[in-house]
């Protein structure tokens, strides 16, 4: 799973640019499941059909893009002004190396400022590419970039760029690979734009009209030098969210998965997060409505070059989804 | 054109890009006199969002015999399909919003002065001593405040805002403003639409250029491709016809024709303007980014490359915040490959918003080039 994570990590999949993770996912997929479609927006879809009479269609998704950010200028000296794509903090970027699509690389520079202690904004940050001015530069607005980062093990636990969510992507794979019985439909998706407010995750929603959804991410751990007390940890299993930004999860469903991970003695940890990049509604809402919760992995450092998170808790997420879509729902 | 790095179309030679095929048509002058007379008609006709009938006449008569369907929708969408005698190419949906930003009236004094609100993100700044119509009936007002010989302004930090200004239609009493006005009714800025050489000024030109825009569209449809035009409602106060109109029409593709800011003046410290938005004068602008919408990339290639190949001038609207319609066409059904295509405006917003004619023509050109040659395998 590891060097399946690390392939996953490294790629370059900004928002609305997620060719390079679809090519690596299909490839992945091949021969897993009854059959695979891509839709309009760009999201795979991966289906395993419904066995039995007590199945339901249950979609599981994770989000293939990563936060980056979008040329807006070219300026006369060839440095590029950018607006951020998705959650990317100001903060995180200075010294930062981004890469564009086609391997090109930078770094994030910021102007000298006044007052040095405030924060930097996203108008102060220019990403210099080496170049002396605009008439030889390559680059043109709207191109994206994200962070350079190979990813790294530190004692057993992994940091790399976009690794929150790659993970969850990885843990869908290593399910579907592992599904050998269940008597449900069960819809794999592999979703676009999920960092610009879940784009991709509620149109995939809409085609494939499940009964029952469980949306995947990456869940901040404050398991840092003054972070929460009731802290979500790493290494202490996945976070069964009651509540991501404006979403509440079914607690039908909330009790489900504690309860099955309780039984088969998986660590696992309840998470209420009151705010998200994400937009679980859109998948909630979607039609006559939709039975939704979230699984997070648990993740520190979340939308910056260095994500960390521990494999045990993707390995125990495995092993939880399999538990649940081995039997009829309860409800 | 004036040389820059988001102005990167090069205008290739006229008989090149004729040899392939893809050289727009310059309009007759009998057409544009009646684009120019019909987007002068649209600008000054009153059709705050919610209450676009005015604007919703003027296009159902301009395509009148011109559509093999037309309906107007529950929120008042107008949706046409173009007679293009194609029903085997894509089927793309193009949009354009009837609405534009306005005043509500809210209530009436015993004075008999209309106290309003804002519907849209009307400047607040440009209001005091603006002329308005209100109403159907086109009621001549005037924005009143305190004068500024009178305004004490350690008392008064905001003798600009809504709460201290109020319509005054010379009414006395509320029972005679009450004859003529009622809570409720939209107003909007009593601005004459001008020409004056390559400049286009009045109000609402977002979004009455791209209605004028579509309107040409329909009635001359570029060929092979199934054209769905949607003239739609409340796009100001958060793209609710467009998101109706998409479920309804589920096409394949979508293009939305908007106006956008252009933010060009120069900076007055003499450094160099980096956050234009858009600028006028470097042609139309093609989206890779808002705050709404993710366009297409292959949209986005597509659009540069037919600009590129038709010797059009085109420039990339700057990423970041803002939307358009696509922001809820390309979420509608199972997700619909959208980008918006925006003629740069000054000045939006406020009584008097102002374009360049050749961005408007350009964009038109544009528009047809990039449907004329637009097969499925540039959207997927």
């Amino acid at each position: 799973m590891k060097a399946l994570i690390r392939k996953l990590s490294e790629a370059y999949g900004p928002s609305g640019r997620e060719d390079a993770l679809r090519q690596i996912v299909r490839a992945e997929l091949r021969g897993l499941s009854d059959y695979i479609s891509e839709d309009p927006l760009g999201n795979l879809h991966a289906v395993i059909k419904q066995k039995a009479r007590s199945g339901r269609r249950i979609m599981l998704a994770a989000p293939m893009d990563e936060v980056g950010l979008q040329i807006s200028h070219v300026d006369e000296n060839g440095f590029l002004r950018f607006a951020p794509l998705g959650p990317l903090d100001p903060l995180h970027c200075v010294g930062a190396r981004v890469r564009f699509a086609d391997g090109r690389l930078g770094v994030i520079g910021l102007e000298p400022r006044g007052e040095a202690s405030a924060l930097p904004t996203v108008r102060q940050l220019f990403v210099d590419v080496g170049a002396v001015d605009r008439e030889s530069s390559t680059f043109k607005p709207g191109e994206a970039a994200v962070f350079d980062r190979p990813l790294a093990e530190i004692d057993g636990r992994l940091v790399g760029k976009a690794l929150g969510g790659r993970t969850a992507v990885a843990v869908l794979l290593e399910t579907l690979r592992h599904l050998k019985r269940t008597p449900h439909e069960v819809q794999f998706v592999f979703s676009v734009q999920e960092h610009v407010g879940s784009r991709g995750v509620r149109t995939a929603a809409y085609a494939l009209e499940p009964e029952v959804a469980l949306t995947l991410g990456a869940a901040p751990a404050s398991d840092i030098p003054r972070g929460s007390p009731a802290a979500i940890a790493l290494g202490r299993g996945p976070v069964i969210r009651a509540r991501e930004g404006f979403a509440i999860s079914d607690p039908r469903i909330v009790e489900w998965m504690a309860g099955r991970a309780s039984e088969a003695r998986l660590p696992h940890q309840l998470g209420v997060f009151d705010t998200s990049a994400s937009n679980p509604t859109a998948v909630q809402t979607s039609r006559a409505g939709v039975v939704t919760a979230g699984l997070g992995l648990p993740c520190r450092y979340l939308y910056t070059s260095s994500e960390m998170v521990d494999l045990s808790d993707a390995e125990n997420a495995v092993k939880l989804l399999l538990s649940l879509l081995a039997s009829p729902l309860p409800f | 054109m004036p040389r820059t790095s988001t102005a990167r179309a090069r205008p290739r030679s006229a008989p090149a890009a004729r040899r392939r095929g893809i050289r727009p048509r310059p309009a007759s002058p009998a057409v544009l006199r009646n684009s120019l007379e019909r987007l002068r008609r649209l600008s000054e006709a009153s059709g705050v969002s919610g209450d676009e009938g005015a604007v919703r006449q003027i296009v159902l008569e301009a395509i009148d015999g011109h559509a093999d369907e037309v309906r107007v929708d529950a929120l008042g969408n107008v949706l046409a399909r173009a007679r293009t005698g194609s029903r085997r190419g894509v089927r793309v949906m193009l949009a354009a919003h009837m609405d534009e930003v306005g005043l509500m009236v809210i209530g009436v004094t015993t004075e008999g002065m209309l106290k309003f609100d804002r519907v849209g993100g009307v400047d607040e700044r440009t209001l005091v001593a603006k002329p308005v119509l209100v109403g159907h009936a086109r009621v001549p007002g005037v924005i009143g405040g305190a004068p500024p010989h009178l305004i004490d302004w350690e008392d008064e930090p905001s003798p600009y805002k809504i709460p201290a200004l109020a319509i005054d239609i010379g009414a006395r009493t509320k029972e005679e403003a009450l004859e003529r006005v009622h809570p409720g009714d939209a107003a909007v800025f009593a601005t004459r639409f001008e020409r004056l050489g390559n400049v286009l000024r009045g109000k609402a030109l977002d979004d009455r250029v791209g209605v004028a825009t579509l309107i040409e569209l329909v009635l001359d449809p570029p060929p092979g491709i199934e054209l769905l035009a949607a003239f739609t409602t409340q796009e100001e106060v958060g793209l609710r016809g467009a998101a109706v109109a998409a479920h309804a029409l589920d096409p394949q593709a979508a293009i939305v024709l908007d106006c956008t800011p252009a933010n060009d003046l120069p900076l007055w410290d003499g450094s160099e303007n980096t956050t234009y938005n858009t600028r006028l004068g470097f042609g139309p602008a093609i989206y890779v980014g808002d705050r709404g919408t993710l366009p297409n990339p292959r949209l986005i290639e597509h659009l540069a490359r037919t600009a590129e190949a038709a010797g059009l001038p085109y420039q990339y609207r700057q990423p970041g915040g803002g939307s358009t319609d696509a922001a809820a066409i390309h979420l509608a059904r199972k997700g619909i490959p959208s980008i918006s295509l925006s003629v740069p405006g000054r000045y939006l917003h406020t009584p008097l918003s102002m374009i360049f004619f050749d961005d408007w023509r350009a964009s038109v050109s544009l528009v047809r080039a990039a449907l004329a040659r637009l097969r499925l395998d540039d959207i997927r």
